[in-house]
C-alpha cells in the first residue's frame, strides 16, 4: 500500500519554518511593545520620536541605495550567470539525458491548457525523459473537462489536488514533488513560454557547478510587454530584477529570492528541503532563503521563460499585495530566531537577507510618508521642519531624494537596455507612479497579514492568443 | 605596455591625473559650509548643499568630515578625499568613453554618464569637458555594427544622468533664488575667472583677514550692547566663520530683513557686509539689496568699516522687555 504524500510536511515536522503560524508569540510580544514604546514616545516627546524616526528610515534608505550599487556591480562580473550558447549543448550530444520533472500547478485556467502544452511539448529534450504532471484541484472541473479534452503524449499526465486548507499553489507542488520521477524537477506556470533549450541548459548548469548548487534560476519576461503603460513598468522591473540584480546577486555568493517559476532544482535537495511551505503565500521566496540556510546555493542561468504580464490595475494590486504579504511572512518565519538565522546563513548573508526582503516591505511602507514630507515641504515650507532633519539627516535625506530615486529609475533603464527593449524606456522614466501602486499593495499587504495571512490571491491569466 | 593598454587605461588615468591637479584644492568656502550643514543653524539649508555659487556634491562629501573631525584635520581629511575624488571621476570618465569606443559596451557608456554627472555636481568648472563627452557618448554608438540601430537608448542612457543631474542643480537654484537659471545670466566669464584666481591663490590669507575684521566687529558691538547679535553676510562670512565659535556671530545666506527682525526681537542686530567684487557680486544678498554694501538698505545704518567689511545697524523701536528694563535700570 502506498503511502499518501503531505503537502504540509515541512509545517508539519518543521513548524518554526513554515507560516502556518504567521507570528510567534515571542514575537507578537515584541511587536506589542515596540508598538506601545513607539506610541508612549511619540506622544511624550513627539519631536524628538520623529526625529529619530526619522533619522533611523534615512540610514536605511543610505544602505538600500548602496546595496544597490553593489548589487548592479556584482552584475557586471562574469560570473553573474551561467550562459551556453548551442555549441556548448552539441558538444556534449549524443548523452542519455536524466529524467526532468516538470510540475504545472494550475486552477480555474482552462485556456491556457493548449498554450503550456504546446510550449512543453516543443522543449528540445528528449520525449521519454519528460516527466510532466499538471497539477489540477479536483473541484476545478473547467480546466479538468479542458485537459480531458486533450491528447496528453506519454509522460504528460494530470495530477488530481485533493481540495483541503490551505489552498495555495505550493501545497499543490509538494503533491507534485512527492510523484515526481525526475533527477532534476522545474516549476512553470500555466501561461508560461519555456525557450526550447531551457531544460538541457539547466541539466549542463547542474553539471558544471559545485556540488552545493541545488537550484538554477532562469530569467523571467514577458510576451505581452507592450499591451498597455502597466506592462511597460512590469516589464522594466522584471528587466531589471532577473537580467541585473538576480544575477547580480547570485555573483556576490547570497540567497537568492526565487521567481515563481522557472526555477530549477535537484529533486533529491528538494525532498530534503520538505518542499515548498504551503501556508507562505511567497513560497519561491521562503525556499530561496531555506536553500540558503541550508548551506545551499541558487545561480542563475541565460535562458528566458517568457510568461503573461499582469496589465489591469485590480489584479497587479492583488498579486503584488500576495507578493508583498509572502514577503513579510517571509522575514518572520526567518527572524523567530535572529541568531540562528545569523549562524546559519553567516554575517553577509544574513544582511543580504535584511536588505532582499526586509527592505522590499520596509520600503514600500515608508515611502508615501516620506514622499509626502516631500510634497508638504515643497508646497508650504512648514515652520519647525528644519527639527525634524538635523544637518546630517538633512544631507543624507536630500541625496536619497535626489540620487537614490533617480538610481532606481536608471536600474529599471538598464533592465529595458540589457532586454532590448529601448521602446519601453520613455515608461520606465515614470516608474515614480509604479511605486506609488507598489506601496499601495504594500499597505494592503500588511493589513492583510494579520487580518487573512493564507489568503492567496490568484491572478487570472488568459495565455498569449488572448 | 601593449599599445591597446596604453590607450585605454594610461593616458585617460594619467590625464585625469593632471584634471584633478588643475582643479586645485576644493572650495574654500566648503569647510564653512559644512560646519553650519551640521549645526544645522542657517535657514535655508538647501542654499548650502546645492546653490548656484557652490556645488552640492563637495560638500556631501566633506560633510561626514566636518561632522566628525575638528576643523583643521577635517580641512586637511576633506581635501584630501575630494582631491582623489575628482581623479577617480575624471578616470572612470575618460576609460568610460574610450572604453564605450573602442568595444562599443553598455557598461563604458554607463562609466562614462555616470562620472559625467557626478563631476558635472563638482562644479561648473567641469562642465565644459562633461558636455563635450557626454554629447558624443550617444553617437559613438554608430561606429559599432551591434550598436548602431539602438541610438535612441544611447541617448537615453548616454545623457539622461548628466541631464539629470543638471536638472537637480537647477531645481535647487529655483529654490534658492526663483530664478533656476540665474547663475546662467549673472556669471560672466571674467567674474568666474577672477574668482577661481583670487580664490586659489589667496582665499588662506583673505580668511585671516577677514578673522581679524571680524574680532575688531565683534569688539565694537560688545563694547555697546550687551544683547548685540551679527550676522555675517554670503558665503564669503561662511568662509572667514569656519573657525569661529564666537556667538555673536551668526552666518546669513539668504537675508530677509523683515523675517529677522521678527525673529530676533529685543536684540540690537547688525549686518556685516561683504564688499561685492568677483562671484561675491552674484550672491543673493546683492541680487535682493544691490546699495546694501554702499548705501544700506531700509533700516541699515552704516556703522563703521573694517577692512573690507562695512558694518550696518538695524534701526528698529526697542522691546517691551527692553523698555521694562531700562525703566528698572533707571529707578
Amino acid at each position: 500500500m502506498t503511502q499518501e504524500p503531505d503537502p504540509l510536511e515541512l509545517a508539519h515536522k518543521r513548524p518554526q519554518w513554515s507560516a502556518v503560524r504567521p507570528l510567534t508569540w515571542v514575537q507578537k510580544s515584541v511587536l506589542v511593545l515596540a508598538t506601545a514604546a513607539l506610541a508612549a514616545s511619540a506622544w511624550f516627546y513627539p519631536a524628538a520620536t520623529a526625529r529619530y524616526a526619522i533619522a533611523f528610515c534615512t540610514a536605511v534608505y543610505v544602505a538600500l541605495m548602496l546595496y544597490k550599487f553593489l548589487i548592479l556591480y556584482g552584475a557586471s562580473t562574469p560570473k553573474a550567470i551561467l550562459r551556453f550558447s548551442p555549441e556548448d549543448i552539441r558538444a556534449g550530444e549524443p548523452r542519455e539525458w536524466p529524467v526532468f520533472s516538470i510540475l504545472v500547478p494550475m486552477y480555474r485556467e482552462p485556456e491556457t491548457l493548449p498554450q503550456i502544452l504546446k510550449a512543453l511539448r516543443e522543449l528540445d529534450y528528449p520525449a521519454d525523459r519528460k516527466d510532466v504532471q499538471f497539477l489540477l484541484e479536483a473541484d476545478d472541473e473547467p480546466t479538468l473537462k479542458a485537459a480531458a479534452a486533450l491528447t496528453m503524449p506519454p509522460g504528460f499526465r494530470v495530477t488530481h489536488i485533493p481540495p483541503s486548507f490551505p489552498r495555495t499553489k505550493p501545497k499543490a507542488c509538494n503533491i507534485g514533488l512527492a510523484y515526481a520521477k525526475g533527477e532534476y524537477l522545474v516549476i512553470y506556470d500555466a501561461e508560461d513560454i519555456p525557450e526550447k533549450d531551457q531544460l538541457k541548459k539547466a541539466v549542463l548548469a547542474f553539471e558544471r557547478s559545485p556540488g552545493n548548487v541545488v537550484c538554477i534560476q532562469s530569467r523571467l519576461n514577458f510576451y505581452n510587454a507592450t499591451q498597455n503603460l502597466l506592462a511597460n513598468w512590469f516589464t522594466a522591473e522584471y528587466s531589471a530584477w532577473y537580467d541585473l540584480q538576480l544575477p547580480g546577486l547570485a555573483s556576490l555568493d547570497a540567497v537568492i529570492p526565487l521567481g515563481g517559476t522557472s526555477n530549477h532544482f535537484k529533486t533529491a535537495a528538494l525532498r530534503e528541503l520538505m518542499g515548498w511551505d504551503a501556508y507562505n503565500v511567497t513560497e519561491d521566496c521562503d525556499l530561496g532563503i531555506r536553500i540558503g540556510r541550508l548551506g545551499y546555493r541558487t545561480r542563475m542561468l541565460e535562458t528566458t521563460t517568457w510568461e503573461e504580464a499582469c496589465c489591469r490595475f485590480g489584479p497587479w494590486i492583488k498579486q503584488r499585495t500576495r507578493w508583498q504579504k509572502g514577503y513579510i511572512q517571509t522575514w518572520f518565519v526567518h527572524m523567530r530566531n535572529p541568531f540562528r538565522l545569523l549562524r546559519e546563513l553567516g554575517l553577509v548573508n544574513f544582511l543580504h537577507y535584511q536588505m532582499l526582503v526586509g527592505g522590499v516591505v520596509f520600503s514600500a511602507l515608508v515611502n508615501p510618508v516620506f514622499w509626502l514630507l516631500t510634497l508638504l515641504w515643497f508646497c508650504f515650507q512648514p515652520a519647525g521642519a528644519d527639527l525634524l532633519f538635523p544637518g546630517p539627516v538633512f544631507a543624507l535625506g536630500a541625496f536619497c531624494l535626489f540620487f537614490g530615486n533617480f538610481v532606481f529609475i536608471y536600474v529599471n533603464l538598464l533592465g529595458c537596455c540589457a532586454r532590448k527593449r529601448d521602446a519601453l524606456m520613455p515608461s520606465a522614466l515614470l516608474t515614480p507612479l509604479y511605486w506609488a501602486m507598489m506601496s499601495y499593495s504594500g499597505w494592503r499587504a500588511f493589513i492583510q497579514f494579520f487580518r487573512a495571512p493564507f489568503v492567496w490571491e490568484k491572478t487570472a491569466h488568459k495565455g498569449k492568443s488572448a | 605596455m601593449n599599445k591597446t593598454r596604453l590607450i585605454r587605461f594610461a593616458i585617460p588615468v594619467a590625464l585625469a591625473g593632471a584634471a584633478a591637479f588643475f582643479y586645485g584644492l576644493p572650495d574654500a568656502a566648503l569647510p564653512g559650509i559644512c560646519k553650519e550643514l551640521v549645526a544645522g543653524t542657517t535657514a535655508g539649508r538647501q542654499a548650502l548643499v546645492g546653490s548656484c555659487w557652490h556645488a552640492p556634491l563637495p560638500s556631501l562629501i566633506y560633510l561626514p568630515f566636518a561632522w566628525a573631525l575638528p576643523p583643521a584635520p577635517a580641512e586637511r581629511a576633506g581635501s584630501f578625499i575630494l582631491w582623489w575624488f575628482y581623479f577617480a571621476a575624471s578616470a572612470a570618465l575618460l576609460t568610460g568613453f574610450i572604453g564605450w569606443c573602442v568595444n562599443g559596451k553598455t557598461g563604458h557608456l554607463v562609466r562614462t554618464a555616470s562620472a559625467g554627472a557626478l563631476l558635472l555636481l563638482c562644479g561648473a568648472i567641469f562642465i565644459p569637458v562633461v558636455c563635450v563627452f557626454i554629447l558624443l557618448s550617444p553617437f559613438i554608438g554608430f561606429l559599432h555594427r551591434e550598436t548602431r540601430r539602438r541610438f535612441f537608448a544611447w541617448v537615453f542612457l548616454g545623457w539622461l544622468p548628466v541631464g539629470y543631474a543638471a536638472g537637480v542643480w537647477i531645481l535647487l537654484n529655483a529654490l534658492i533664488l526663483g530664478d533656476g537659471l540665474f547663475f546662467v545670466r549673472s556669471i560672466n566669464r571674467e567674474t568666474f575667472r577672477r574668482y577661481k584666481i583670487a580664490q586659489n591663490l589667496s582665499h588662506r590669507a583673505g580668511r585671516l583677514a577677514d578673522s581679524y575684521c571680524l574680532n575688531e566687529a565683534a569688539k565694537y558691538v560688545d563694547d555697546r550692547t550687551g544683547y548685540g547679535r551679527i550676522f555675517v553676510l554670503g558665503y564669503v562670512g561662511l568662509r572667514a566663520l569656519a573657525a569661529d565659535t564666537n556667538p555673536v556671530f551668526t552666518p546669513n545666506l539668504d537675508l530677509h530683513l523683515d523675517s529677522i527682525r521678527d525673529a530676533y526681537k529685543g536684540q540690537d542686530l547688525y549686518f556685516l557686509v561683504p564688499r561685492p567684487q568677483g562671484l561675491t557680486l552674484t550672491e543673493s544678498v546683492f541680487w535682493r539689496y544691490p546699495d546694501i554694501y554702499t548705501r544700506g538698505a531700509e533700516r541699515l545704518l552704516f556703522a563703521k568699516s573694517f577692512g573690507e567689511w562695512h558694518l550696518f545697524q538695524l534701526v528698529q523701536a526697542p522691546s517691551q522687555e527692553q523698555l521694562d528694563e531700562w525703566k528698572r535700570a533707571r529707578n
